[in-house]
């Protein structure tokens, strides 16, 4: 198993304050480049966020497609990871764009204040904490979103997937007093989010997958998606996809993915609830495609390292894991509950 | 929309690989300079795969050759893993139907031997690399064309087809299935000799930039550029 740096070096007489868990930023954007790392804690809650360049980038000296954000409020959070199509130029600055676009439509869309109350975008911290379990229930809808959201820049089609409890779902906890949001806002906020970001790339250049979740202080949250970017559960060093991926034994790999903007966005929806023990954790297929492939290696190293927030240089150091023919970029935006 | 179950991660141990397989004729027409010149150029095309480790890591290379029948030249291969590539010899006729009927048994053989070594295949590429015309009978040859690129098999792969010397356009655009960019006959004029280290040269850097493609996350396959052969335009049918 892998052993995580627990904390800087230790340089002469050590500071007490330097210790302490970070705030987190109330805003708080990366990715594009070749190594970025963040987070910070809040309310209980513990945000990582890290996301490097892949070899292949790297040993050319090209910076990563790849991007992630976050906006947090007084009801809850939004947290975004996009990955630039590699194949279409400016695709990573299309990345960057949609992290923000998204973070702020989804926090606006909550209520939360995203522009929090000044101090820097970012804040790095480390601690945490407890964890919760998580349940999810997924819906696909192709080229579909419209409800709360602002006028879709792309034609939806087929039926719009109602906001309403899916089968499978779990009610909300009860007891909990942060439960202001109830799963019509965290939707529409998803919602809004996708729809933001299909409006701000609509004139190009350049295409991204999306997932954006929505998560309210009490656990519960939704998921919507784009592409191949997804969001698990980690609970007790055990993996579970929001999401359906392509049958890996379906015969060869299809290489296609779904990107905004795009006049019939197939639109993935999920519904969330982070419980005791458990992170959720965006990912780009970076990360993704290695999880589902090393099941007895890739998934159990990094459930094990995920159990707890590492600091955001250790999960840095943990998502630049070596694997032979993984190579793309990689992010992982991941968050824990405390205590 | 549907509702779609999601679970746990997978449950087999897998690495992905990009499949390329040079089929090439290996008929009395290819004899002399075009057959040498390929002697000459597939091992710099092993040694500039297999000495970039980012490449061939993921890029597995076998040679098919073809003439009155079809035979494994270089099983599919780490090419950072083979010393040297087999010589090529030409003779014989020119069977189109031998060489599809042994890509199908062999890619498919490939494809389960490399499951079990935790392969996890991207779609096949095929270069099939042609002077002459089809030898055998015109129905024979289509039929196992269609067995190649049946598209409920799924390890059909995607075909790049080449010609020069004899070989006819329109037979190419039908081999690889009438997809845009992906027939390419040699320019009037243009000698065998000359062509093939162009094509050689050229299917090099489809190679590196296809396993580029792969470590974005978004496999394509992406044709040589041999600026003696030009693409085979596709009719529109409607």
């Amino acid at each position: 198993m892998i052993e995580l740096p627990s904390a800087p070096p230790v340089l002469g007489r050590g500071s007490p304050a330097a210790g302490r868990p970070g705030r987190l930023a109330p805003r708080g954007y990366g990715g594009g480049g070749g190594y970025c790392a963040d987070g910070g804690d809040h309310q209980g809650w513990a945000l990582r966020a890290a996301s490097i360049a892949g070899v292949r980038h790297r040993l050319a000296g090209v910076p990563a497609d790849d991007a992630y954000g976050w906006a947090v409020g007084s009801g809850g959070l939004v947290l975004v990871v996009a990955d630039g199509v590699g194949s279409v130029a400016g695709s990573g600055e299309a990345a960057q764009t949609a992290v923000r676009v998204a973070s702020v439509a989804g926090a606006e869309a909550l209520g939360c204040s995203a522009t929090g109350s000044g101090g820097s975008e970012r804040a790095t911290g480390s601690g945490a904490s407890e964890h919760s379990t998580g349940s999810g229930a997924s819906e696909r809808s192709m080229g579909g979103l419209d409800a709360d959201s602002e006028p879709p820049a792309f034609e939806p089609s087929g039926s719009e997937p109602p906001a309403s409890e899916p089968s499978g779902s779990e009610p909300p906890p009860s007891g909990l007093d942060a439960a202001e949001l109830d799963r019509a806002d965290l939707d529409a906020a998803v919602r809004r989010a996708v729809v933001a970001v299909g409006e701000a790339l609509r004139d190009g250049p350049g295409a991204t997958t999306l997932v954006v979740a929505a998560v309210a202080l009490d656990g519960r949250g939704r998921v919507a998606r784009v592409g191949d970017s997804t969001a698990l559960v980690l609970g007790a060093g055990e993996w579970r996809e929001l999401f359906s991926e392509a049958d890996p034994d379906g015969g060869s790999m299809s290489t296609l993915t779904g990107a905004l903007p795009a006049a019939r966005p197939e639109v993935e929806l999920a519904d969330l609830l982070i419980g005791p023990g458990e992170a959720l954790v965006l990912v780009t297929d970076g990360i993704g495609d290695p999880l589902r492939d090393g099941p007895g290696t890739v998934a159990p190293a990094l459930g094990a390292a995920l159990a707890s927030a590492p600091t955001p240089l250790g999960l840095a150091w943990v998502v630049d894991f070596s694997r032979q023919g993984c190579h793309d970029d990689r992010t992982v935006l991941a968050l824990w509950k405390g205590a | 929309m549907t509702t779609s179950s999601a679970g746990p991660v997978g449950v087999d141990e897998r690495y992905a690989v990009f499949p390329f397989y040079l089929c090439l004729d290996a008929s009395a027409s290819m004899a002399g300079a075009p057959v040498d010149s390929v002697n000459r150029q597939l091992p710099l095309l092993r040694s500039a795969i297999g000495e970039d480790p980012a490449v061939a890591e993921v890029i597995r290379f076998g040679v098919v050759t073809f003439n009155d029948r079809a035979e494994t030249a270089l099983p599919l291969s780490d090419l950072s893993l083979i010393e040297a590539m087999p010589p090529v010899a030409a003779q014989g006729r020119t069977s189109y139907a031998a060489a599809f009927d042994h890509l199908r048994s062999v890619i498919e053989d490939d494809y389960h031997s490399g499951r079990g070594r935790g392969d996890r295949w991207y779609r096949p590429a095929v270069v099939f690399v042609s002077d002459g015309r089809p030898t055998d009978d015109g129905e024979r040859w289509r039929a196992a064309l269609s067995r190649l690129t049946d598209p409920g098999w799924k390890r059909h792969p995607n075909i790049l087809a080449f010609g020069f010397g004899d070989a006819e356009a329109g037979v190419l655009a039908e081999v690889s299935e009438r997809k845009p960019n992906r027939a390419f006959i040699a320019s009037e004029g243009s000698e065998p000799a000359a062509v093939v280290p162009e094509l050689l040269s050229g299917l090099i850097q489809s190679i590196v930039s296809s396993s580029a493609s792969v470590y974005t996350g978004e496999a394509q396959l992406v044709p040589p550029e041999v600026p003696s052969m030009v693409p085979i335009p596709v009719d529109e049918l409607d």
